[in-house]
């Protein structure tokens, strides 16, 4: 039995890194949960305060994008989820995914020289000379959702740390990855975890306090999407392919195609085709 | 709340219909008559001509706790060449709330392709329940009912795209299962 390659985690020595002046003020470490977002979503709904933080050693239903599984093997990654209370209007609302995405980049570079990147809209990637390998996976769910906005987000993160590349199911192996496995070493976790906090607390507030303009630059230095060739496949049998020029104000992705025409995409998976 | 209508009057009152020589077909005369309707406060209208009848009725008026059925005329809604056929826009006016996207993005009615629906229409919802999912850039946005009230309609197609603003739900307001 090899011995793990990172201390447990605990609330503590979260804390013990932790910078923040409200995310993770409340901070809930748990052995195992079926998801970190709907638990944290539920705590929402009784009325958990912005900036509470749950994070689990392992989840059994660990999931993305509509209901897709996200491995999640006990002691060696990050399951993290942090909620969002305060009033977010619709065009601020629409970059928080982005936002969790640049700033889980940030965290990863504080500890790392890895090419770490993203594609659109928030899938965090290495990128090495075209090969690229998911690293970390983002859900944000917006509860009560309105005309004025959502009542409260919920951003979770997965982000696979010292899971070594047998650990992946068969079919992923070829498109996933992990930080231990890219740079050949273990990483401390909690470190991780705060820093991933503190970027996520200073991108927010910048967003609250000033817009997305420069969050928008911020992705758009990180995004390998932009400038590509891509595919975008929709849900169901659609799909269509043109030049990911930019962004859109609200962080849709704009698209020329063949034709010359301008789309914006805001939902469907991104193919990188050159 | 928006898109709450005025509630249903609670007398059937027939106004003398101004004697128009034209169709009444004319969308344009349709539309005056919904609004001599509106204007009235009044739950049915009737206007007949020449063999012609266009009948106007609020949704929930022939309910069968309502006064307004059993002393209002004949069930005959379906006859006449120019009745209207209500589009969601008329329906919401005649007292259902509507529910709109309020982003754009791409509609789901489960939380997965694999999980069920999380209403059907005719069932009763509570203000708060969670109704559908509108995606945009990975945000999964719950859509949950502004009322108490039953789904009469839904408006849009699973996993196709939707505006700002789009309709997505009829909700009749205040409607409770029997029992």
């Amino acid at each position: 039995m090899t011995p793990p390659p990172d201390s447990p985690l605990s609330a503590e020595t979260i804390r013990a890194h932790l910078k923040t002046r409200q995310l993770g003020a409340t901070l809930s470490v748990h052995e195992e949960v079926d998801s970190t977002n709907r638990l944290l979503a539920d705590l929402a709904r009784a009325g958990a305060a912005h900036g509470t933080v749950v994070v689990a050693e392992s989840q059994t239903a660990g999931r993305g994008r509509l209901g897709r599984p996200w491995a999640s093997p006990r002691g060696l990654n990050l399951y993290a989820s942090i909620l969002l209370t305060q009033a977010h209007a619709s065009p601020a609302l629409t970059w928080i995914p982005l936002l969790a995405a640049v700033a889980t980049v940030r965290a990863i570079r504080a500890v790392t020289t890895l090419p770490v990147k993203v594609k659109w809209p928030n899938d965090v990637l290495v990128s090495r000379d075209g090969d690229e390998r998911k690293l970390a996976g983002i859900l944000v769910e917006a509860l009560g959702s309105g005309q004025a906005g959502a009542r409260a987000v919920v951003i979770g993160i997965g982000l696979n740390v010292n899971m070594p590349l047998k650990a992946f199911s068969e079919d992923l192996r070829s498109s996933a990855t992990s930080l231990s496995v890219e740079a050949g070493h273990p990483f401390a976790r909690a470190p991780l975890l705060a820093a991933l906090l503190e970027e996520l607390e200073r991108l927010h507030d910048q967003l609250c306090n000033h817009g997305a303009a420069d969050l928008a630059d911020a992705y758009a230095a990180l995004c390998v999407t932009l400038g590509k060739h891509v595919r975008i496949e929709l849900v169901g049998s659609g799909r269509m392919e043109g030049t990911a020029e930019g962004l859109a104000p609200d962080g849709a992705l704009r698209l020329r195609t063949g034709e010359g025409k301008i789309l914006e995409i805001r939902a469907g998976d991104v193919v990188h085709l050159r | 709340m928006k898109g709450r209508a005025p509630k249903p009057g609670k007398k059937a009152v027939k106004p003398e219909p101004k004697p128009r020589p034209d169709a009444l077909v004319d969308p344009k005369t349709l539309q005056e008559l919904i609004a001599v309707f509106q204007a009235a406060g009044v739950s049915d209208l009737e206007v007949e001509r020449s063999g012609l009848r266009i009948r106007l009725r609020r949704e929930g008026a022939g309910s069968a706790s309502s006064p307004v059925e059993a002393s209002g005329p004949a069930s005959a809604a379906g006859q006449g060449a120019g009745q209207p056929k209500a589009s969601a826009a008329d329906e919401a006016a005649e007292g259902l709330v509507t529910m709109r996207s309020p982003i754009v993005g791409t509609f789901y009615r489960s939380a997965s392709p694999y999980a069920e629906s999380y209403v059907e229409e005719g069932a009763y919802v509570k203000k708060g329940q969670v109704l559908c999912i509108v995606e945009a850039m990975k945000l999964m946005n719950e859509i949950e009912s502004e009322v108490d009230g039953r789904v009469v309609k839904i408006l849009m197609e699973n996993a196709k795209p939707v505006e700002y603003g789009e309709p997505l739900f009829l909700i009749e307001p205040g409607a409770q299962p029997e029992g």
